[in-house]
């Protein structure tokens, strides 16, 4: 009942808090975007043959995340070092 | 530092550009040697019908694409056209690789078909030939066929009783039904037949991930006249369990049937109810059957039957990403909790003082399943809302891309590529791939600075 409570307080704050982006109607991509990617697939799948594509996309992705996550927890510091008692 | 890092992705991208110019290198070679070796004959395209034919060598090559032009002044078009590969001795198909049907009564205007499928490569011994079957009202008039100038190098006419005379270019075939047959060589009389049985899952799509549902979607073409036909889904998690045609024994998992009518056509389109309750996260492999119980149907008082196995599709594998509508489904009773921690339960054999505390315990402080599934609710209902819901639909379009899957569209055919030539450059750019990116790394923590 208590952590019930609690969470249903942090829920009207964050429903309450995302009601403009919840009154937007679904998203759509255009069809020929979407046909973009799947002839994109098509492309890729074809240099699949001679390019290891799917280690291409591991290494980019993990390239991607490492360097996300280290702007991210700079980000953070960046914050904290912003309030008045830190230095 | 700065400098070693520029150079290490100078190198980075210089060896990501030697890739993907080797790969267009590869890419439109072959399709420059397509284009160029083996053009189409267009020379008649203004005739009242003319077809436009493959002219390269047969053997060994790719024939992905039939044109041809229809009089948009004749009144009534119905022309059948199949191509296919056969036997060079005797013309008897092994596959057929398009079987249309153009049927326009009194809808003058059509200019062009333009049919298209996949591509194949034929082995010593195939050919392709283009069968045009003609029944109407001067749909195929005045055709056209340039023998001197390709590799089909004759072209016989038969009509329903069988062949009447060797076809001469430029001439008008009045006859119909009418029968062309474009030989790579002497033309032998064919064996005219329908094409083959055939049967295809197309729900769910092969190599996808796919929620729980309640029904296998089928699409089939059944010539042959059968007693009690019927369609058998077998699927497992092994592949390996699953039989043949060839085999009479199947030791699947899982199995679904539906009789079906014996009526004949092409593209029929039937579901197949999927009794039983799949595990999520688990991947499955699936195969239809189109079969014939014969005088025996599938269930009766006969034990066992005399199965003639019409088809059977090829091996299709899905995964199971969630719970989804089940025609049987019976849900087993579990908690809504997200996770195991979330639930809490109170030993009914405890003493009445130890399950007080218990369940006071757990009604202040655990929250409540429909608690969670709000949160739950609201995540979902956001990721379908701008911006979010766009980064969904790439994201989930890009994970639909199979690298494997081999392209339907292109015009080029690649899989001579598979060679292991190219299976070695492969293997070793993928440990180059490696290296780099743990060289990478050693740079990157190197050179951290927090």
């Amino acid at each position: 009942m208590i952590t019930d409570g609690i969470l249903y307080i942090i829920f009207g704050f964050v429903y309450i808090f995302t009601l403009p982006l919840r009154l937007l109607p679904d998203a759509t991509l255009p069809t020929d975007a979407m046909t973009g990617i799947s002839k994109m697939g098509e492309y890729l799948a074809n240099a699949n043959l001679v390019i290891p594509m799917s280690t291409l996309a591991t290494i980019i992705a993990s390239v991607i995340a490492i360097e996300a996550a280290i702007f991210t927890y700079k980000l953070i510091m960046w914050t904290i070092k912003r309030l008045p008692t830190q230095s | 530092m700065q400098s070693n890092r520029n150079n290490f992705w100078g190198f980075f991208f210089a060896l990501l550009g030697v890739i993907f110019i080797s790969w267009f290198a590869f890419v439109y070679r072959a399709e420059a040697a397509t284009v160029l070796e083996n053009p189409y004959d267009t020379e008649n395209s203004g005739s009242a019908f003319s077809f436009l034919q493959y002219l390269g060598d047969l053997e060994g090559l790719s024939f992905d694409r039939a044109r041809f032009w229809l009089d948009p002044a004749a009144p009534h078009y119905d022309v059948n056209t199949y191509i296919g590969v056969v036997n060079c001795s005797d013309g008897s198909p092994i596959s057929w690789l398009i079987t249309d049907n153009i049927n326009q009564p009194n809808t003058p205007g059509l200019t062009l078909f333009e049919a298209s499928f996949a591509s194949t490569t034929a082995t010593a011994g195939q050919c392709y030939t283009a069968y045009i079957f003609g029944n109407s009202e001067g749909g195929i008039e005045n055709i056209k066929l340039s023998p001197s100038d390709n590799d089909f190098t004759a072209a016989a006419r038969y009509s329903a009783s069988g062949h009447m005379s060797d076809f001469v270019d430029g001439g008008t075939a009045l006859d119909y039904p009418m029968f062309f047959q474009l030989c790579n060589g002497a033309c032998e009389d064919p064996v005219v037949g329908p094409p083959p049985d055939e049967i295809s899952i197309t729900y769910p799509e092969n190599a996808t991930s796919t929620a729980d549902f309640a029904i296998f979607s089928t699409s089939y073409n059944l010539y042959s006249t059968t007693t009690n036909p019927s369609i058998f889904i077998l699927y497992d998690t092994a592949s390996s369990t699953i039989a043949s045609a060839t085999s009479s024994v199947s030791t699947a998992l899982y199995r679904d049937y539906l009789i079906i009518s014996t009526a004949t056509g092409t593209a029929i389109t039937s579901v197949v109810p999927k009794y039983h309750n799949l595990t999520i996260g688990q991947t499955y492999y699936a195969k239809a059957f189109l079969q014939d119980f014969g005088s025996c149907p599938v269930i009766g008082p006969c034990l066992n039957p005399s199965v003639s196995v019409l088809d059977e599709s090829p091996m299709i594998s899905f995964t199971v990403s969630g719970p989804g509508a089940m025609s049987t489904y019976f849900p087993t009773p579990t908690s809504t909790a997200t996770s195991s921690e979330w639930v809490l339960t109170c030993d009914e054999q405890d003493g009445l003082f130890s399950k007080s505390i218990c369940y006071v315990f757990k009604y202040t402080l655990f929250p409540s399943g429909s608690t969670l599934e709000a949160y739950s609710d609201l995540r979902d209902d956001l990721s379908n809302k701008p911006p979010f819901g766009y980064f969904s639909l790439v994201s989930s379009a890009i994970n639909d891309i199979n690298f494997s899957a081999t392209s339907s569209s292109s015009t080029v055919d690649l899989s001579n590529l598979n060679a292991p030539f190219f299976s070695v450059i492969k293997e070793v750019i993928q440990y180059l791939l490696w290296i780099l990116f743990v060289f990478w790394l050693f740079s990157k923590i190197r050179e951290i600075n927090l």
